[in-house]
């Protein structure tokens, strides 16, 4: 990778201020979805910027936005792809997508002939508008959401995952994103749409190499759940320590419909990533899980939504941070609940580990509750591990070391268990200690 | 005879305090092989410091005094030093560990134990051994470390890693506290079976109340108030105690202090 800029950067404008057609690689797209694109770019325009939060915060580490090329669309090694998709062990279906614009989704027949769909977004403007039209831009529309009318101007491309009514898969669709360039500005979205009763498990996995530029990775994700369906969702984000990345989920649900969310942030010099639910019917049920790992000086941010409009609604959150060296963490989650979402369930906790004295942390929980029969609850801790917890353990024999490792996890684990999916869980658990192994020299076998 | 063999513990003239404030005003007890003692006293007498400096709690700080464990010095070693080195201590308030599974605690505080590996099948064996003898069911050890569990189960996983681990010296820091009696004569049965096993196993039971030796029959008793060990006798002392409470030895301590 070179570090020299073209001609063509230095004199390219920020893609904030103007806007940057070639970013834009697609062949024809059509006529309303380029229509689209130019009604987000105006929303963008003309959306206030959100105000800044009423507290001191760690700086974001500065991207200069300017210098940020188109993606180039090249394919990502085979072999970085293969490994990836075999750490997830059996999956019922596979996409993978390289510096936001060349796709390959494998999707074995037998789950087409019963009407699985699941091709890039770009296709499926053409081929499936009619299953698109309804939710693209309507579950996150770039009217109200600044990010998002961003994101719905510049999307390069993406994945769309379809799963027909009444159809249940329980092993993994896999939707892994990478990159092998450095200084891109990869614009991607997603939609996955679940009809009535259907159950799918999904891993957005976001993963690739180091490189020596940093490049933006701008994400959103819409989810559509109709009545008593169910999605259990891994949202992994394992860049290289260089990438910038933005994600932003928002899911709405039907009637009794479920999901449960694990995003996990373990990469990335600074990711914020906004997570809201909409609780539209009745019955329907949330359940975000978080876990942030975060040394160097990596920054985290996650905004989470936990948004109740119905009565019977019911949403939680557990959210945990591991810090080291001088990683930050911020949380800012909001449960609201809506006057007619009465006997409506709602719970938060975040906690952060800080593992030393320069790891930081804040959390600001929120809650704004406008029903009177509901029950929630919220809180959020920071702070190191406990001392009494380590002497109990290091009083059975365990060293130091030892004893804080086995905190350690068992303060991952107990977000981990939460996840409804065993064979996720392990997978997910792997990864983990694949991460911590890589980033800590000597850890010893507890 | 005892004078022959090497003490398990050897405590001699011990102070320590928590910051400035002193709590251990020189404390003098030895216990030999298989021996059992019984260390009562009021509230605030220091019983419980007592367990955690001889455990090595890193709040305490030694200012004199020596401790020998086995004819080692014991104030120079770690906490997981003094516990594979066969010193156990029962706690009055065992820590909650979420995610940290009972199974997996339990096999690897025995691998730190033994200082090597002890195999699944092999583990599994003496777990339901020692699970038996403390009538524990199965699925206990499922669980996550003291997360959930009612005061008679904390008390109860922390005589069975008593009994895993086969200390030489076990400190029981107010095991009876929060039982209710039959829960306590179960522990105390187990506690029974496994010095039984065990029978050059030392222990020291540290309590406020008589009643936990009613079940385990101590040979020696002693009374540590303000920090000093005030009176020691055999087992009629624990009965002198529950009939007249400890007031009377807090003022035949005073008188003493007067004269």
């Amino acid at each position: 990778m070179s570090e020299s800029t073209s001609p063509k950067t230095l004199l390219a404008p920020d893609f904030r201020s103007h806007y940057r057609s070639d970013f834009l690689h697609q062949a024809a797209e059509p006529e309303w979805a380029s229509a689209l694109r130019s009604q987000a770019w105006e929303h963008y325009q003309n959306l206030p910027e959100p105000l800044p939060v009423q507290r001191t915060l760690r700086r974001i580490p500065l991207l200069d936005e300017a210098r940020l090329n188109a993606a180039i669309g090249q394919p990502v090694d085979s072999a970085f792809y293969s490994n990836r998709r075999e750490s997830w062990g059996t999956l019922a279906a596979w996409g993978e997508l390289s510096n936001a614009q060349e796709m390959t989704v494998v999707l074995p027949a037998e789950l087409a002939d019963k009407g699985l769909i699941f091709c890039s977004l770009a296709e499926a403007l053409a081929q499936h508008s009619d299953k698109i039209l309804p939710h693209l831009d309507h579950i996150l529309p770039a009217a109200k959401n600044r990010e998002a009318a961003l994101n719905l101007a510049y999307w390069q491309n993406g994945f769309f995952v379809y799963v027909p009514r009444n159809l249940q898969i329980a092993e993994p669709l896999y939707l892994l994103q990478s990159l092998n360039q450095g200084q891109q500005a990869l614009f991607t979205r997603s939609l996955i749409v679940l009809e009535q009763g259907a159950m799918a498990a999904v891993v957005c996995d976001f993963a690739a190499e180091s490189q020596s530029a940093a490049s933006l990775s701008h994400d959103v994700l819409e989810i559509a759940l109709a009545d008593a369906s169910e999605l259990k969702l891994v949202h992994l984000q394992n860049w290289g320590q260089e990438v910038h990345a933005h994600s932003y989920t928002q899911t709405q649900l039907g009637r009794d419909a479920r999901l449960t969310q694990f995003n996990l942030s373990l990469g990335g010099s600074y990711h914020y990533a906004q997570s809201q639910t909409l609780l539209q019917d009745k019955g329907s049920e949330s359940l975000f899980l978080g876990l942030n790992i975060g040394g160097g000086q990596q920054h985290f941010r996650q905004q989470t939504l936990q948004d109740h409009r119905s009565p019977h609604t019911k949403s939680d959150l557990v959210y945990h941070s591991v810090l080291k060296d001088e990683a930050y963490a911020f949380f800012n989650g909001l449960i609201y609940v809506d006057p007619l979402a009465q006997k409506s369930e709602s719970g938060q906790v975040s906690k952060s580990l800080l593992l030393s004295d320069k790891a930081r942390a804040d959390a600001i929980p929120n809650l704004e509750i406008l029903a009177d029969d509901v029950q929630s609850g919220h809180g959020a801790a920071i702070g190191s591990l406990d001392p009494e917890q380590r002497f109990y353990l290091m009083s059975r024999g365990f060293d130091r070391q030892t004893a804080d490792t086995l905190l350690v996890e068992g303060f991952m684990e107990e977000v981990l268990l939460r996840f409804p999916h065993a064979d996720l869980q392990r997978q997910v658990a792997a990864h983990l200690s694949l991460h911590l192994l890589s980033e800590s020299d000597e850890r010893s076998e507890a | 005879m005892q004078t022959q063999m090497t003490p398990t513990i050897e405590i001699r003239n011990l102070h320590a305090n928590v910051g400035d404030k002193p709590i251990l005003k020189g404390v003098n007890l030895t216990v030999y092989p298989g021996e059992i003692h019984a260390l009562m006293g009021p509230n605030g007498s220091g019983k419980s410091t007592l367990s955690h400096v001889l455990m090595g709690h890193p709040n305490y700080t030694i200012t004199r005094g020596e401790v020998f464990f086995k004819g080692q010095n014991l104030l120079e070693m770690s906490p997981d030093e003094r516990a594979r080195a066969g010193m156990f201590l029962a706690f009055q308030y065992p820590m909650v560990i979420p995610g940290v599974k009972v199974f997996q605690f339990l096999r690897n505080m025995l691998k730190a134990r033994k200082g090597g590996d002890v195999s699944v099948k092999e583990f599994r064996q003496v777990l339901q051994e020692k699970m038996k003898l403390l009538n524990m069911r199965e699925e206990f050890v499922k669980r996550y470390l003291n997360e959930g569990f009612s005061g008679g189960e904390k008390k109860r996983h922390e005589i069975l890693q008593m009994a895993l681990l086969q200390p030489d010296l076990a400190i029981l820091d107010e095991t009876d506290s929060g039982l209710d009696i039959d829960a306590l004569k179960t522990v105390c049965e187990g506690i029974n079976a496994v010095a039984a096993s065990h029978s050059a196993m030392g222990i020291l039971i540290i309590t406020h109340y008589q009643r936990m030796l009613n079940y385990i029959e101590p040979q020696f008793i002693h009374i540590l108030f303000e920090g000093q060990i005030v009176k020691s006798g055999g087992k009629e002392l624990a009965l002198e105690l529950e009939a007249h409470g400890y007031e009377q030895i807090e003022n035949e301590f005073r008188a003493a202090l007067a004269v």
